[in-house]
């Protein structure tokens, strides 16, 4: 019976390894849930004609690659600054955040694209940072100067965080 | 014995749970890929094309060139040089602006234009066919499928012989002027 017992406990112990193993060098366990952004959680949406869902994830793509070219405007021309009011939008969807209210930032790697809370007022930036309460969205805007690019595509990553909780 | 064996159950289950409840959102962090096609004028969203052959595309951008150095000029066959002081030209129709955003997919998404250039250039601009008046500034709505003729009137008085250069200025908002 001892033994038994024994038998029973190592592999219980070893169970409970494997957790505080997994909650302390794991953790923080939401992390691995978070990345995988769209199968738990899902803060952004576009808003057509310029933004879509490619495979699952938002991408922005202005050129005649896009689902949503119609046929006509296949891009921007160079040294113009163009701005597009509602290119896509963070949704705090508290079922899902389980937050009432989140901090989301949105960062660009380069001046030629810039960033915005729509509507354009006549102010961007590189990096912007706002909160979503909960069940709201928030529209994002963006102005592409394509002042000295080259003709052919133009690509870059923009990078969206969001953090449970307010801003400050 | 058994007690500690249950002991540990129930804190194995309190463990579990523990985890379970933990997995709400913190942190989410995504990059999203943008693709920008950059393109000639006479192929972007709010287009500018060529209808004369002193207007042309300079590596996309577009160019209006009354000299040699215009691609289109051609020494052999004697064409003009250029323009000679106090003269006044009117060409009509010396490019097109037309609206090709996307937007007009589904809807209509007419936009007001704006075009400047600068004043005491010799150089004003009007719309569509000539009827006598220019300025340094027009504006004026372009819908989708509906391109609009911009003239240019040079005005060549109290000019040396040489090249004249200026820049043209054009903006574009969304929705009819004036709305």
């Amino acid at each position: 019976m001892r033994k038994v017992i024994k038998f029973a406990v190592l592999p219980i112990i070893l169970v409970m390894i494997f957790f505080v193993w997994g909650v302390f060098v794991v953790k923080p366990i939401p992390v691995v849930l978070a990345v995988d952004d769209n199968t738990s959680v899902s803060i952004e949406n576009p808003l057509p004609p310029y933004a879509f869902l490619s495979n699952g994830y938002l991408k922005i793509d202005i050129s005649n690659q896009s689902p949503f070219y119609p046929g006509f405007g296949e891009g921007l021309s160079p040294d113009t600054v163009y701005v597009f009011n509602d290119v896509f939008e963070i949704y705090n969807n508290e079922t899902e955040t389980g937050e009432s209210v989140i901090c989301v930032s949105v960062t660009s790697p380069t001046p030629a694209i810039g960033l915005f809370v729509s509507p354009y007022t006549g102010t961007w930036s590189q990096s912007i940072e706002f909160e979503v309460p909960a069940n709201q969205s928030v529209k994002v805007g963006m102005r592409f100067d394509t002042a000295g690019l080259p003709l052919g595509d133009y690509n870059q990553h923009i990078t969206i965080q969001a953090f449970g909780g307010s801003c400050e | 014995m058994m007690n500690k064996l249950i002991g540990l159950a129930i804190l194995l289950i309190g463990m579990m749970l523990a985890v379970g409840a933990g997995a709400t959102f913190r942190y989410y962090e995504a990059d999203r890929s943008i693709t920008v096609a950059i393109v000639a004028d006479d192929n972007e969203f709010i287009d500018l094309t060529p209808a004369q052959p002193y207007a042309y595309l300079n590596n996309g951008k577009l160019t209006i060139e009354i000299s040699t150095k215009n691609q289109k000029y051609n020494e052999t066959l004697g064409f003009g040089r250029g323009l000679s002081p106090n003269t006044t030209y009117v060409f009509e129709h010396m490019f097109n602006v037309s609206n090709e955003l996307w937007e007009n997919n589904e809807t209509d998404f007419p936009i007001c234009v704006s075009i400047s250039v600068p004043q005491n250039k010799g150089i004003e601009i009007f719309e569509g066919d000539w009827a006598g008046t220019s300025s340094t500034q027009l504006q004026f709505t372009v819908y989708h499928d509906t391109p609009v003729s911009v003239g240019m009137v040079f005005d060549t008085s109290n000019m040396g012989l040489g090249d004249q250069q200026v820049n043209m200025d054009i903006q574009a908002e969304a929705g009819a002027c004036g709305s």
